[in-house]
């Protein structure tokens, strides 16, 4: 509709290239952090060794898509000079990766109390709130999921989706930590473990707030 | 007494009822008595809380032909006092057209036609009359354009030109015009141990910083600049930003810019025109941030169609 103007701005071809191209890198990036999540929260349930390894392994893959995926946007932010909607989306991406890069630190964590359970710490407490762990696991990663597309693809009702389930998990949170409760007061002897479930549930809790936020951006990017 | 006068802001209610609507922009009182500045407030988008400006020139229903050809359309546009605002849009979208129809520069041109009003405030002249002699209008209204156009003359003479055009003689009076002038455009350290010598020889940015200083001398009401940074280089060009800047609170400017980045750097207001007509006018940030056409968006961020 409108004639273009060489003498002026970014051509729009490789703007929207590069732009394609972190948003690429966005969902290449939350598809792996989704897994860590995943996968900590199993390797937690089963006491397996193997596939908390494979989590603390990929943690150093978050980080380094952490570091590019900033990188390139800051490079595209220099050079093509992007306002507007283009702009919203380059600071909403630069942003997200923050929130991904601290899931998988929490996935890492979760990782490690799987690890030491391998080694032969008890059981009992993870047991004990096994139900919630599983309902927590599939609220966050669906909930990151739809969070990273929402950003993706400008979708503010999936984004208000995100933020709507977040109450739900913070709900599972609460109930866990009763049972978690109960059972310690009935047995104390797995006050460490016990200490140390806590922290898993806390830490997908907090889980479900970055989604949050990664919602939020993608509502700021919206308008 | 209007609604809109600024006396009406007073009364807090008046700015906290939500002002927009589709366009949003609610022109200057035409009929307003003199010497009151019609306050008026623009918002556009949801929540965003409209930030009042006194009105220097309200631009109301202008159409302007080129004989049988329309080149503005029934724009209209509040001109804030002492801000500067910025038009922008592409080639041939009447911006600088709209430009030039504040001192009256058609004139000199046959077959034009004017129709609608431009408000000047605060006595309500309005400048596009047909009975308001288009020489008063540009001794309010001054003009920098594209290339810089010195007169052949010393750097001096080119400042003091139209203060003698004005009738003065006094040569204290015009030495000490001259160098405010010259010190408002922030050349004066520059050239003032050769005053006398050619301004032909000056650097373009320098001449450029002197066709301001010229348009500053007879102290305007409003300063027009027609992209008046295209045939600068960047460090000419931020020098001119950054005085343009600096005139803010001074004088009100309108600014006619190819350039997205510098409509973005210099302006308070930003509007969008698109073949004649006004697409959006909103404050540069949420213009730049959140544009609430999409065309304005289109435009801005390079996406042409």
């Amino acid at each position: 509709m409108i004639s273009p103007d060489p003498a002026e701005g970014h051509t729009a071809r490789a703007f929207d290239a590069a732009l394609t191209d972190l948003r690429l890198q966005i969902v290449v990036m939350g598809g792996l952090v989704i897994d860590q999540v995943a996968c900590a929260v199993q390797a937690l349930l089963d006491g397996d060794a193997a596939q908390a390894q494979v989590v603390l392994a990929r943690e150093s893959r978050v980080n380094e898509l952490e570091r590019v995926v900033n990188h390139e946007a800051f490079r595209l932010i220099a050079l093509h000079q992007p306002v507007a909607g283009d702009l919203r989306m380059a600071t909403a991406i630069s942003r997200m990766t923050i929130d991904l890069e601290r899931v998988g630190d929490e996935s890492k964590k979760i990782a490690k109390f799987a690890a030491r359970l391998a080694r032969g710490a008890p059981h009992g407490p993870v047991h004990a709130v096994a139900p919630y762990l599983r309902r927590m696991a599939d609220l966050t990663t669906g909930m990151l999921r739809d969070a990273v597309r929402a950003l993706d693809e400008s979708d503010s009702g999936k984004a208000h989706s995100v933020c709507q389930r977040d109450a739900e998990l913070d709900a599972e949170f609460a109930a866990a930590l009763r049972r978690l409760l109960t059972v310690a007061m009935q047995d104390q002897r797995y006050l460490s473990a016990t200490i140390d479930t806590v922290f898993a549930l806390k830490g997908l809790e907090r889980i479900g707030d970055h989604a949050k936020n990664i919602a939020e951006q993608a509502l700021f990017v919206a308008g | 007494m209007e609604p809109t006068v600024r006396s009406a802001i007073a009364h807090d209610s008046s700015r906290e009822q939500p002002v927009h609507n589709d366009d949003s922009i609610r022109p200057g009182t035409r009929n307003s008595p003199a010497g009151a500045t019609p306050r008026i407030s623009v918002a556009v988008g949801s929540a965003r809380k409209p930030r009042p400006f006194d009105v220097k020139a309200a631009v109301e229903n202008l159409n302007f032909y080129y004989g049988e050809h329309q080149a503005l359309k029934n724009l209209t546009i509040p001109i804030a006092d002492r801000q500067v605002t910025a038009l922008i849009g592409p080639s041939g979208c009447g911006k600088s057209t709209f430009l030039r129809c504040f001192n009256r520069m058609h004139d000199l041109q046959p077959d034009t036609r004017y129709e609608g009003s431009i408000t000047l405030h605060p006595d309500n002249l309005n400048l596009i009359g047909s009975s308001v002699d288009p020489i008063e209008v540009r001794m309010r209204i001054g003009m920098v354009f594209q290339k810089p156009n010195p007169f052949p003359k010393s750097i001096f003479e080119n400042v003091a030109y139209g203060l003698r055009l004005r009738g003065v003689r006094n040569r204290a009076t015009l030495a000490e015009e001259v160098e405010k002038a010259l010190r408002g455009s922030a050349l004066w350290e520059e050239v003032k141990d050769r005053l006398q010598d050619s301004a032909l020889a000056l650097s373009g940015g320098q001449m450029q910083r002197l066709c301001i200083a010229r348009a500053l001398a007879t102290t305007p009401e409003i300063l027009l600049f027609d992209e008046p940074t295209s045939a600068l280089d960047p460090i000419a060009t931020a020098k001119i930003e950054e005085l343009i800047s600096m005139l803010r609170n001074q004088v009100t400017v309108l600014i006619v810019t190819h350039n997205m980045q510098q409509a973005a750097r210099v302006s308070d207001y930003t509007a969008f025109m698109y073949l004649g007509e006004l697409i959006e006018f909103d404050e540069a940030a949420k213009i730049f941030t959140n544009p609430s056409k999409k065309a304005t968006e289109d435009y801005i961020t390079g996406r042409y169609g």
